[in-house]
């Protein structure tokens, strides 16, 4: 693991317009942490400190030469982390400002389509700076604030103060709805401790997965009933864009159900990784545009070490890391998130993947 | 030709290589701290800093002795020998990529605006691009100054920048260059591909040149201009350019390597039959495509990878950088 250690760590800031991405970021440059960062930002705003390196770019959202609509990576994050890296050694670690409306997912995306990008940086976390306010009318308006939540590693519930905690409760379940691994740091004025959103390897899905309740993905305690009530006249299934159809929905006032939701899996049968990698390629395939985001830890039969795979769309990667524990018990768990996933069919062909059949 | 006999130099630099070129009798290269590096055949180096930043671009004329460098400060820096250095533009931009002809123009490109100055001229023409830009290349006729961008290659008439043409291919596109004939444009692709176009007839005469395990960042036209070789593998690929449609429909030839290793840079000796190649283990080797013998000239190195390799014009010298912080500078003898 030591090249993964010399990795400059890559860490996302992303955030609904208003909920305190900037403040944040402006807090990171100028709190004495004794590190130093280079910071990608798309508009040049009151930030600037001396000991830190502004790289001001646009940005620019590229489609893979594929013919799949979702493949998409950020050319100016390509250009500009090649660039930084020649300055090797220089800082400690990256972060990357995106705008308000930015959908996350390219960025995610690059860091698993450019090799160079990924020989030389690591994805860090995603950190989603939420206005706990304002979320409960943005979600099932704003796809991309949704998008957002659901690509986060870390969410920064923020502005705290003005909430009374029964809507921070509700805000937060709303949260975890979308997204049920994230891990919610609660903040006034983008208050969080920065050692709870730098430098944690959190996009690390391993990580994410161990710090997840162990009831996830249990079928006899699931968290929430997915969105079927949705039904079968909801056909938004494609198109992130194609938000139009929220009065086909009737759902009552104040409050929107997410669009995206997610549901997780689990098995305490090995999976036969013959049958259990053409699935997830299938899954990531069949259903990638609506696949925001996929995480798992999977156990095969005689293999000591965890299998750790996740998904962006249908961008798939997964590798081998460390042995399972004695005392920790071999289950296999999967967490997918998305809009409309098929809960029944992709539930049924994990069934399939069991090493029994 | 023994590895022992060669009569090498090296010099370690304190950053990151970035670029590097003949100036005159001199091989230049520059680092990730600002400084153009000079190492003279006698073996005698010096250093000097043009930026503040890391020098992202570079580029020599080597018949002028003339270097040209742009940096993540923002500015294009002239060097000519013997003179102090001139700047030749300054933005908030980086300046990702320069490039300069053997005609004596040079361009360069911050953000999306490409910049061209012209041989004689004060003031460099711009030209917006539709995206930010990938590559910079001359075509060798000097009637075109070539832009990977996203979705193709944007074509700039040099007697008249107003005018351009795009050669349309979707995705992102990195490096380009032209064959020595003028005839075809090739870019290198995000999806571990190139792209041709027969300039004449882009629209249908253009190909993808796939299957490459990485990504095809370097490509050199052999002397005679029959053959394109090309990085991207673990081994020598070689484009057909004999036909009149190029590589269009042609199949590659490769080459097996004894370096068991992905090949990074490729530079084509002038006047020669010979083929450099940079590996990503930092080796450096000689294939001889008439001889179909290969020479080790260096070998694998922690120093990272063989970035990029060039000759000198008469063929003698061959210089190559390692990301890493390393140049060395071979004399090869007359080709």
């Amino acid at each position: 693991m030591d090249s993964a250690i010399s990795k400059t760590p890559v860490t996302v800031l992303t955030g609904y317009l208003g909920a305190g991405k900037t403040t944040l970021l402006n807090r990171i440059l100028t709190e004495n942490h004794g590190k130093k960062y280079a910071v990608i930002v798309n508009e040049f705003g009151e930030i600037g400190i001396d000991n830190d390196l502004i790289v001001d770019a646009d940005e620019e959202v590229f489609e893979m030469n594929n013919g799949c609509i979702c493949c998409t990576v950020r050319g100016d994050l390509i250009r500009v982390l090649g660039g930084l890296m020649k300055r090797a050694g220089q800082f400690d670690g990256i972060l990357v400002e995106t705008t308000g409306l930015a959908d996350p997912a390219p960025v995610a995306q690059t860091f698993f389509v450019d090799e160079d990008i990924a020989a030389k940086t690591k994805l860090d976390a995603i950190v989603t700076v939420v206005d706990a306010r304002h979320l409960s009318d943005e979600i099932g308006k704003a796809p991309e604030a949704e998008e957002q939540i659901a690509l986060a590693d870390i969410i920064v519930l923020n502005k705290t103060d003005l909430v009374e905690e029964a809507d921070l409760v509700a805000v937060e379940a709303l949260v975890r709805r979308i997204n049920p691994t994230v891990r919610v740091e609660r903040a006034e004025r983008s208050n969080v401790a920065l050692d709870k959103i730098l430098g944690l390897a959190a996009f690390d899905p391993d990580k994410i997965l161990e710090e997840a309740p162990e009831s996830l993905g249990d079928p006899v305690h699931d968290h929430d009933h997915p969105d079927h009530e949705c039904g079968d006249h909801c056909d938004h299934h494609h198109h992130h864009h194609d938000h139009d159809h929220d009065h086909d929905h009737d759902h009552g006032h104040g409050t929107h159900d997410p669009h995206v939701t997610s549901f997780a899996l689990r098995s305490e049968t090995p999976l036969n990784p013959e049958k259990f990698f053409p699935w997830i390629q299938m899954v990531c395939q069949e259903f990638g545009i609506d696949l925001l985001r996929m995480k798992g830890i999977l156990a095969f039969p005689d293999d000591d070490r965890r299998y750790v795979a996740q998904a962006v769309h249908m961008m798939l990667e997964g590798d081998h890391n460390r042995p399972w524990r004695d005392d920790e018990a071999r289950v296999s768990r999967m967490v997918f998130i998305g809009r409309n996933l098929p809960r029944d069919i992709i539930e049924d062909g994990f069934e399939k993947c069991k090493a029994t059949h | 030709m023994q590895s022992d006999t060669l009569n090498q130099k090296h010099l370690l630099l304190d950053a990151p290589a970035t670029g590097c070129g003949f100036v005159g009798k001199h091989f230049a290269c520059a680092d990730g701290e600002g400084f153009v590096h000079l190492i003279g055949s006698d073996g005698a180096d010096a250093k000097k800093r043009l930026h503040e930043g890391a020098i992202l671009s570079f580029a020599t004329d080597e018949k002028t002795a003339t270097a040209y460098s742009g940096g993540d400060d923002g500015a294009v820096m002239k060097m000519a020998s013997g003179a102090d250095p001139v700047p030749l533009h300054k933005s908030s931009k980086w300046v990702d990529i320069v490039v300069s002809s053997p005609h004596g123009h040079v361009a360069w490109a911050a953000g999306k605006s490409i910049f061209l100055l012209k041989k004689g001229q004060e003031e460099a023409a711009i030209v917006s691009a539709p995206s930010s830009v990938g590559g910079l290349a001359f075509s060798p006729d000097g009637k075109w100054l070539g832009a990977a961008v996203y979705g193709g290659a944007l074509l700039i008439l040099l007697a008249n920048p107003d005018k351009t043409q795009m050669l349309d291919w979707q995705g992102s596109h990195g490096t380009i260059g032209f064959s020595p004939d003028g005839r075809f444009c090739v870019t290198s692709m995000l999806e571990n591909a190139l792209h041709v176009w027969r300039i004449d007839k882009p629209g249908e005469k253009h190909g993808r040149m796939g299957a490459y395990p990485a990504k095809p960042l370097s490509f050199s036209w052999t002397a005679d201009g029959r053959y394109l070789a090309t990085s991207g593998a673990d081994v020598l690929v070689l484009w057909p350019f004999i036909q009149a449609d190029g590589p269009i429909g042609q199949s590659a030839g490769v080459v097996s390597l004894e370096q068991q290793s992905l090949v990074r840079a490729v530079a084509c000796r002038p006047r020669s039959q010979h083929v450099a190649i940079g590996h990503i283990d930092g080796s450096v080797t000689l294939y001889d495509r008439k001889a179909q013998q290969h020479h080790v000239l260096a070998p694998a190195s922690s120093m990272g990878p063989v970035i990029e390799l060039k000759f000198s014009a008469d063929g003698r010298s061959l210089g190559f950088i390692r990301e890493g912080g390393e140049a060395g500078l071979f004399d090869l003898g007359a080709p």
